[in-house]
């Protein structure tokens, strides 16, 4: 498997009132070249659980294996064999565009030639050439988003965890992202992504796992899961808690 | 007042053109932003036990100063004829105005309660946000404050009743005077600021004459010898200032001058309407401007990796090579840059004559570099997730922060060095000094390593003004940033006991065995350092992480 979680569980200040179960014995198998989408609402716990499986979070219990490697016990061998972009992170946002995707490339120990070339080709393939020379905090929302992304790829890792990648990305840039990542996973490679777009997990993905309040509601090939109907009225249905607010709020009229 | 007739509007255009709500009113938007600001005073005053500590320390502090102050104003008329109470009540008068108003380039960058452009989003007349902000100014620390100053002022002149009367009548204006601007020159520093550059510029500035107000004062103190003189012509120009001017009127009304105070008027009236056209302007294209504080670019690019391709390529070396852009490019550390060099001089000034302070600026400055880095993972924010991801070594990370600090710290630290020696003509002390800031530097450089890794505190995030107080930042940070440096001073021991004994002795060998007890020492503790804080990185990195991202 190219990733396993088993009983994964992480508590926010435990043993305190304000004590928050994020995610509960989370369960999950993701073999070789799959293309897994994970789904789940606001705060169902995503990122928590994406968090520790890369590294940046540690679990209260539980194991997360990446290719067999024990990720919180030989977490160097693990995050090398990893492409992560993290949600709700900034990089160093004083270096411009392609110092950062150096930067993260030599980080990594890569030699500096091999750096420079795929450095120039990621950031061609996010459209981002022109604007390399620009800081990152001069960035738009989305630029960043890409930048962080090219940052994640330059390595060539065997996995990719991408935690809403094309949240705020035009429909071009995201058209070609997903192509060079589906490209990615013809090869051999793995993905990992989180996104809210069902159309585009339905399309784009092979596996979906739906989790809602840490929990594990569904998971396995897209088909599986979503049956007969449209992946988004099965998730719907999964997690229920479609309101009609349109009558409650009825004073939200235009005047 | 009757209001004029208006003819009813058909019903029927009323249903068709969709009516939009006019926003509150100019009182009820000046009461909004008064509420707004005592509740923001409040929380930030009661945030936490130890906040609360230091906020009542810090009263009784400002309570005694007060007293003593408002004492040294009231006895005024005892002890200086009336053109001294005159000089005096001018200078200082003219002193809280430039306060008030030089303070608000600082705030202005440092808080933005009440940020015209944080209003741009809501539907609020401009006069109830004009009325709003100066109430509020009242409602801080500094507005009682002044008011109890302001009362006290004007009785310096009860000698004389018609200047007393005058003073009391003049009071509000004064008052008015300082926040229409404070006000003006906040609304003029937030347009600045959007210029993140300029922003950035004003603030290095302003730290530079923060650090220079000390000796600048001290010089001024010394010429207190001859204070008579001095005092009276530099009042004699403010009293013409617009700082200055509203200050001296009393004295003209006593003395029955009446154009010299017809002219004084003037002055102050002029720089009134002038504050205040100035604020309307700057406050109308803050409230255009939705984005606001948010800071426009700077146009330039880097070409290639930059200094990125200029180190070895491994992890430290990259490292190193991202901390010195950081160095260059972020105020939070060029300020420590800028302010060595001003520190020399007040050194040097503090020291005129003779072999004083100025004699440790070398391993002052060493000191200082070495202090400077021990937040650094702090300082990185959320940009330390990208070591964590990557995996980088920690002895690597911690490694590759000291060279990127070395770089500037060894020749600014020599050149300190050399020119306190060469000043003090005191160059048989050199190789002693140079084993005291070897230790300062280096040994400073190995502690701060494990002071990052193991202690974290709230800093100003990326891209904030190395002013900000952060959120969450206590006494007990402050005590503990104490300790630290403490420990770091405790490791120049070696060097600085041989140092000593040379300085007792005369005898320059025991300063040549501090230099050779340093330069063994100084590498030990700095690898020692990285070692350890290196482990403790590797260690516990993902709780560093959230640690500091939890900064805000
Ligand atoms: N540092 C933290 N401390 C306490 N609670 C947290 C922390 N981080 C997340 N949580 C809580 O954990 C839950 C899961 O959050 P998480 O960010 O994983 O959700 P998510 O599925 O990624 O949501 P979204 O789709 O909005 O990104 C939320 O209820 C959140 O409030
Ligand atoms: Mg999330």
């Amino acid at each position: 498997m190219a990733v396993s979680l088993r009983g994964l569980t992480k508590v926010f200040s435990p043993g305190t009132e304000r004590s928050k179960v994020a995610v509960n014995r989370l369960n999950l198998e993701v073999p070789h070249g799959a293309f897994y989408g994970l789904v789940g609402r606001n705060g169902a716990g995503k990122t928590t659980a994406l968090s520790m499986l890369t590294g940046l979070l540690r679990p209260t219990e539980g194991v997360a294996m990446v290719s067999g490697i024990d990720v919180w016990a030989d977490s160097r061998r693990a995050k090398m064999a990893m492409g992560v972009l993290p949600d709700g992170m900034t990089f160093f946002e004083r270096l411009s565009g392609r110092q950062l995707v150096t930067y993260a490339g030599l980080l990594r120990g890569m030699d500096r030639a091999t750096v420079a070339q795929r450095t120039d080709d990621l950031l061609g393939a996010m459209d981002l050439s022109d604007d390399a020379g620009t800081p990152v905090q001069d960035y738009s929302a989305g630029m960043r988003k890409k930048v962080m992304l090219a940052a994640a790829l330059v390595h060539a890792p065997g996995l990719l965890v991408l935690d809403e990648p094309f949240e705020a990305v035009d429909p071009v840039s995201a058209a070609n992202i997903r192509e060079l990542l589906q490209g990615f996973a013809r090869a051999g490679g793995t993905v990992i992504v989180s996104s809210h777009v069902m159309d585009l997990v339905q399309r784009m993905c092979d596996h979906v796992a739906v989790v809602d309040n840490g929990r594990l509601l569904a998971a396995g090939t897209v088909d599986q899961v979503r049956r007969e109907k449209s992946l988004e009225d099965t998730f719907v249905d999964l997690v229920g808690g479609r309101t009609h607010v349109g009558e409650e709020l009825s004073w939200l009229r235009p005047r | 007042m009757a209001a004029p007739p208006v003819k009813p509007e058909p019903v029927s255009t009323a249903r068709d053109i969709p009516r939009v709500s006019r926003g509150p009113s100019t009182a009820a938007t000046a009461r909004h932003l008064v509420s707004l600001k005592a509740r923001l005073t409040w929380a930030t005053l009661t945030r936490s036990p130890a906040v609360i500590v230091g906020v009542v320390l810090g009263a009784l502090w400002g309570l005694a100063m007060m007293l003593i102050f408002g004492f040294m104003l009231v006895s005024v008329p005892n002890i200086l004829p009336p053109e001294g109470v005159l000089a005096t009540a001018v200078v200082t008068g003219a002193a809280g105005t430039v306060l008030w108003w030089v303070f608000s380039i600082v705030s202005g960058r440092a808080d933005a309660t009440l940020h015209a452009s944080q209003f741009a989003l809501f539907p609020l007349p401009r006069t109830g946000i004009v009325l709003g902000q100066v109430l509020g100014a009242l409602v801080g620390i500094a507005g009682p404050v002044t008011a109890i100053g302001l009362v006290l002022h004007a009785t310096m002149w009860r000698e004389q009743p018609a200047a007393l009367i005058t003073a009391l009548l003049l009071m509000p204006v004064g008052g008015v005077l300082m926040i229409l601007g404070n006000r003006c020159f906040t609304a003029l520093a937030e347009r600045m600021a959007a210029k993140r550059r300029v922003g950035e510029a004003i603030t290095l500035l302003f730290l530079v004459m923060l650090m220079l107000a000390g000796p600048m004062i001290t010089a001024v103190m010394a010429g207190v010898g001859s204070l008579g003189e001095s005092l009276y012509s530099v009042a004699a120009v403010l009293a013409w200032t617009p700082v200055g001017a509203l200050w001296a009127i009393p004295a003209d009304i006593a003395a029955g001058s009446w154009v010299m105070a017809a002219a004084r008027i003037g002055v102050v009236v002029l720089t009134g309407a002038a504050l205040a056209a100035l604020w309307n302007r700057a406050l109308r294209t803050s409230l255009e401007q939705v984005t606001g504080s948010a800071a426009t670019g700077s146009a330039k690019q880097v070409h290639g990796a930059g200094l990125l391709d200029r180190v070895p390529a491994r992890p430290w070396g990259t490292i190193a090579a991202r901390s010195l852009i950081y160095w260059v490019k972020d105020p939070r550390y060029s300020g420590s840059l800028v302010v060595i060099p001003v520190m020399f001089l007040v050194f040097w000034i503090s020291s005129s004559g003779g072999m004083g302070m100025l004699l440790f600026a070398g391993p002052f400055v060493g000191f200082l570099m070495a202090y400077a880095i021990s937040a650094d993972v702090a300082y990185d924010h959320k940009g330390f997730a990208l070591h964590v991801l990557t995996g980088v070594r920690g002895w690597e990370d911690r490694l590759g922060r000291v060279i990127g600090m070395l770089l500037p710290g060894v020749p600014l630290t020599g050149l300190a060095l050399v020119l306190a020696c060469m000043f003090s003509d005191a160059w048989h002390l050199l190789p002693g000094l140079t084993g005291v800031g070897l230790l300062a530097l280096l040994g400073g450089a190995g502690i701060s390593s494990v002071i990052s890794a193991r202690y974290t505190f709230p800093v100003p995030l990326p891209g904030q003004s190395p002013f900000k107080t952060p959120q969450g930042f206590t006494v007990l940070n402050i005590l503990a940033q104490m300790a630290a440096v403490l420990v770091m001073a405790l490791f120049t021991v070696p060097a600085a006991v041989f140092l000593v004994v040379q300085m007792v002795t005369g005898n320059p060998m025991w300063g040549w065995l501090g230099l050779v007890v340093g330069a063994l020492v100084a590498p030990a503790v700095c690898a020692g350092g990285i070692w350890l804080g290196g482990k403790w990185v590797d260690a516990r990195a993902p709780e560093l992480l959230s640690t500091v991202s939890s900064y805000r």
